[in-house]
């Protein structure tokens, strides 16, 4: 018989098991599953892809550090969510040749994300917008030649500079012949829109953690069965932006008819930053719905604002401003789905 | 919710005879109500069965004690529920008289009237072992407004881990099924229902043998989820009918009866046996023999754990099953009508939770078998909002703990709620008296 | 003017120049009156009111009064007393004929009196030259964007009162905050129609 005294019992309140799964625990895996992505656009692109993303990595995490110094709070880099919205962050930012992205863009958006759009609310679980997106809209517009200029080509790959597969997109519906000489626009438009396989390799121009549609696919699919993230935003999101990039993606097309059902959904789907957008951004549990017709009504959102930003709008990607113009719809989207309490035939209050 | 697979289960342990012990301390409360008044002094000699506490008033019962001996104090002592409870202390001691030791299957019961089961259940200390404790008779006297149709025999196991009801079945059938036969009389229906989870085969079986002439009651088997065993999730299993809102199963015409609880009732009514004793499972990673063990009420939690034996360094005592338990600062608490479960766990499985700030992932709400939303309701209450959370469904908790379980951010959601709801019952007895 | 155009119109000042988010007008009601949802849909109805109808007045007023007689100049001036006495009117007109209505828009129509909002439809409307329909529909349709956005900020700011601010920050700090930063995302809209 063991021998113990009543102060080694400790005292707590039911329930005294749990699973698992822990917020930290989360935030890592998720940071470890995007590494791939990370990993190839630095093969792909060069090593100034990853001084980046060390940038923005480094800058979000003495953010968090710094602010909670600051305001007293609880430290909480431990728990990975900084980290993982520096990666996040990175992840927005294009992919250049060594030098030309100014280090300066991914610090500031890494310090926006975390002081502003994260501790400004509270800090984490308080935030109502994506920290990641709000970083690199603030700085997509503060720096705009710099976020959409200067795409890099592979030293690896036979992988030609200057336009993204959705600017070739805005090349072929006419809608950027501004900047852009006709016979120019013509070569970009007929000639170098990749090909369905290289867009989901990733051996297109792009954004650091956007580029490659199986790394994200492999690390969203690891995400789900760990039952990280939930399956019905990343399905719903990326069926609806193929179902309307399909319908009308052919609406918006020059030098043919326009014509409803010709879209090209694959295009659509592998190309921009649907995949990291889907898998990764639109899943954050803090600033999307709780419920399960919530996270399709977001999810469904998500699509229909990124194909008419992609067709319509002068943004060349819509990804981020989807996701983040639902995010401020999701208190909203809350209060139409409300779980039927047990022996009513209501649900809450409003 | 699925907290099962542990690897801590007794349901294969047959029911052991717990060892005597040298004391006894017998809260003389024991159930939901007025607490019994002791009719002992010290210095009395008693023996076993006999009555120690009396009922006071209407939700009260009858306290008995299991063991003969000599009382030696009435004094405060701790309970798993309260610090200072009236208590019969007696020192054991003299010889068993035969009172209640015979288990019989006759039919001498059938000439008894309604009002007198129902006066025995009292009289017998009859409450519901599941847990909740209420007085049996008080549940058994239906206002004549409200129409029973079906009593609804619960032998789910109300908690992981625990496996007493699982045990009782397989071993005390044909008792049970007279004892249902006493409950239908006593309610005056003819339906019963006896709700199993499929992983206890056995039990079913067993059962399904002894009611296999009997077209009046219906064995069914629900998944396996906790919490299964909670009244309105079982009600609605059985029947497809959700006890309102605010109301009882009886607003419904059902009836809810622990199999335990009737097992009791027939020992009480054939028997003459009153409830002083009861099957406990006692298990955790640090006890050394787990096992499900009929246990004398009054025992204190050290006897017990001196008789199981301990391997590992207990961390946390817990009174009940892993997910509603109550954690004991002391092993002097004793084990009363309502024990259904002690857990002893070691400092490796009895890790401190920190609550964190909610991420909102939703995974309260969607394990939540009450259709709440528990992270805003436990924002409200921590905001003082209380009319808010009302309205969001409060007084709905079952205290199931399934949503703390599943918190990423180790949140105390249930304890929270629970806060709420004893403010909103500190108010309303403001309110009311003050 | 074909009914594609009348819609774009809308959507644009719905969406694209949204009076609160993209032009910035109406930041008062706007910060003052989205704490709650409820509040903030019976503020966003009465401004929506009061703008479709304050539209195709000072239409009249521009056209049959300040043109014909060359008063551009006092067109600030004259816009602003319509509008309150338009205001003031309305009010007092719902009051005796629609009880029901004036509980719902009531406590907030004296406060659009001073909305730049109106005041910033009016002159649009003048400045682009806009017929009469045309100005209606756009003053609808500013309404409606208000209405939008009021509710939206409304919804976040529900949320934001269970959240653990810095105490610096808290009230109106956040609310700018905020603002700040749905005002970002509604730049997505950004070039979606053509003027």
């Amino acid at each position: 018989m063991i021998k113990y005294a009543s102060d080694d019992l400790v005292v707590s309140a039911a329930p005294h098991v749990r699973t698992r799964l822990r917020v930290p625990l989360v935030m890592w895996v998720v940071s470890a599953t995007l590494l791939p992505a990370i990993a190839w656009a630095g093969y792909v692109f060069g090593p100034w892809v990853l001084v980046v993303t060390a940038a923005a990595v480094l800058a979000a995490v003495v953010t968090e550090l710094a602010i909670t110094l600051l305001l007293r709070r609880p430290q909480t880099v431990s728990d990975g969510s900084a980290f993982l919205t520096g990666l996040l962050v990175a992840c927005n930012m294009p992919a250049t040749g060594w030098g030309v992205l100014p280090l300066y863009v991914p610090v500031v958006a890494s310090i926006f994300a975390i002081a502003v759009a994260k501790h400004a609310f509270g800090g984490l679980g308080q935030n109502w917008i994506n920290p990641a997106l709000a970083g690199r809209i603030f700085v997509f517009f503060a720096w705009l030649p710099a976020m959409t200029g200067g795409w890099a080509g592979s030293p690896a790959f036979d992988v030609v500079s200057s336009a993204t597969p959705l600017n070739l997109l805005k090349f072929q519906s006419g809608m950027m012949q501004d900047g852009l000489q006709a016979g120019s626009q013509a070569v970009l438009g007929m000639r170098l829109a990749p090909s369905h396989g290289d867009l989901f390799l990733g051996l297109t121009p792009g954004c650091i953690g956007e580029i490659s549609a199986a790394a994200l696919l492999l690390g969203g699919l690891i995400l789900i069965l760990l039952r990280i993230v939930n399956w019905e935003i990343p399905l719903t999101y990326i069926a609806s932006t193929a179902l309307f990039s399909w319908i009308f993606g052919g609406l918006a097309m020059t030098g043919q008819a326009p014509s409803f059902f010709t879209g090209d959904p694959l295009y659509h789907v592998l190309s921009g930053g649907l995949m990291l957008g889907a898998f990764y951004m639109a899943t954050d549990w803090v600033t999307t719905p709780v419920s399960f017709g919530g996270r399709i009504v977001f999810a469904l959102g998500c699509g229909i604002l990124t194909v008419l930003i992609r067709l319509t709008g002068s943004n060349v990607e819509g990804v981020s401003f989807a996701i983040v113009l639902m995010n401020i719809t999701v208190p909203l989207i809350e209060r139409m789905f409300v779980p039927r309490r047990f022996g009513t035939s209501e649900g809450r209050a409003a | 919710m699925h907290p099962r697979d542990i690897g801590l289960d007794t349901m294969s342990s047959p029911i052991r005879n717990a060892f005597l012990p040298h004391y006894l301390y017998i809260p003389l409360q024991q159930h939901i109500g007025s607490p019994a008044e002791a009719v002992v002094a010290p210095g009395d000699v008693v023996s076993r069965g006999d009555v120690i506490g009396k009922a006071s008033g209407y939700v009260s019962v009858n306290i008995h004690t299991p063991l003969p001996g000599k009382v030696i104090a009435v004094q405060d002592h701790v309970t798993a529920t309260a610090d200072r409870v009236p208590t019969v202390v007696i020192e054991v001691e003299g010889r068993f008289s035969l009172k209640g030791q015979v288990s019989r299957q006759t039919d001498a019961w059938k000439s008894l009237s309604r009002d007198e089961i129902i006066s025995r259940m009292k009289e017998h200390g009859l409450v519901g072992m599941g847990g909740a404790t209420f007085p049996m008779h008080v549940k058994y006297s239906v206002p004549a407004d409200k129409k029973i149709t079906t009593l609804l025999v619960n032998a789910v196991e109300c908690e992981p881990f625990l496996s007493a009801d699982n045990r009782l079945v397989i071993e005390h059938g044909e008792d049970l099924v007279t004892g249902i036969e006493i409950a239908l009389k006593a309610l005056g229906v003819n339906r019963a229902i006896i709700g199993f989870e499929a992983d206890m085969p056995e039990a079913v079986a067993r059962m399904r043998g002894l009611v296999a002439n009997r077209s009046n009651i219906e064995v069914l088997v629900f998944p396996v989820k906790y919490p299964q065993g909670a009244e309105k999730q079982l009600v609605k299993a059985a029947t497809g009918l959700e006890v309102p809102s605010g109301g009882l199963p009886l607003d419904i015409g059902v009836v809810v009866s622990n199999a335990g609880s009737l097992v009791a009732l027939k020992e009480a009514v054939v028997d003459n046996k009153p409830l002083f004793e009861r099957i406990v499972t006692v298990t955790g990673d640090a006890v050394e023999k787990p096992g499900n063990y009929k246990i004398a009420i009054g025992t204190r939690v050290a006897d017990v754990l001196a008789e199981v034996g301990l391997k590992k360094k207990p961390a946390r005592i817990i009174i009940g099953g892993p997910m509603m338990g109550l954690a004991q600062y002391s092993d002097q608490v004793p084990v009363t009508k309502g024990t259904s479960g002690i857990l002893v766990l070691s400092a490796r499985r009895a890790a401190v939770y920190r609550h964190r700030p909610c991420v909102r992932c939703g995974k309260c709400m969607t394990v939540c078998p009450m259709g709440l939303v528990p992270l805003l309701l436990v924002s409200r209450v921590e905001l003082g909002m209380d009319d808010e959370a009302k309205k969001h469904g409060l007084l709905d908790c079952i205290e199931c703990g399934c949503c703390s379980a599943v918190c990423p951010s180790e949140r105390h959601l249930s304890q929270a709620i629970k806060l709420g709801k004893l403010r909103h019952v500190a108010k309303k007895r403001e309110a009311a008296g003050d | 003017m074909s009914v594609e155009s009348v819609i774009l119109l809308v959507m644009s000042a719905i969406f694209i120049n949204n009076f609160v988010l993209a032009k910035f007008l109406g930041i008062c009601p706007f910060i003052g009156v989205s704490r709650q949802l409820d509040s903030a849909l019976g503020m966003g109805m009465a401004v929506t009111f009061v703008l479709t109808i304050s539209s195709v007045v000072t239409w009249f007023v521009h056209s049959y009064l300040l043109v014909p007689y060359g008063l551009e100049f006092l067109k600030t001036i004259a816009f602003i007393l319509v509008i309150a006495a338009l205001v003031q009117f309305v009010e007092l007109v719902l009051k005796k004929s629609s009880p029901a209505l004036y509980k719902t828009l009531g406590i907030y129509l004296p406060l659009i009196t001073t909305n730049c909002a109106v005041l910033g439809a009016a002159s649009i409307n003048v400045q682009k030259g806009y017929n009469l329909l045309m100005s209606t529909v756009f003053g609808l349709g500013a309404g409606l964007g208000f209405t939008l956005a009021l509710i939206l900020m409304a919804g976040v700011r529900e949320r934001l009162e269970e959240c653990n601010i810095p105490k610096v920050l808290r009230g109106a700090p956040i609310a700018f905050i905020t603002a700040g930063l749905i005002s970002l995302a509604f730049m997505g809209f950004a070039g979606m129609i053509k003027e």
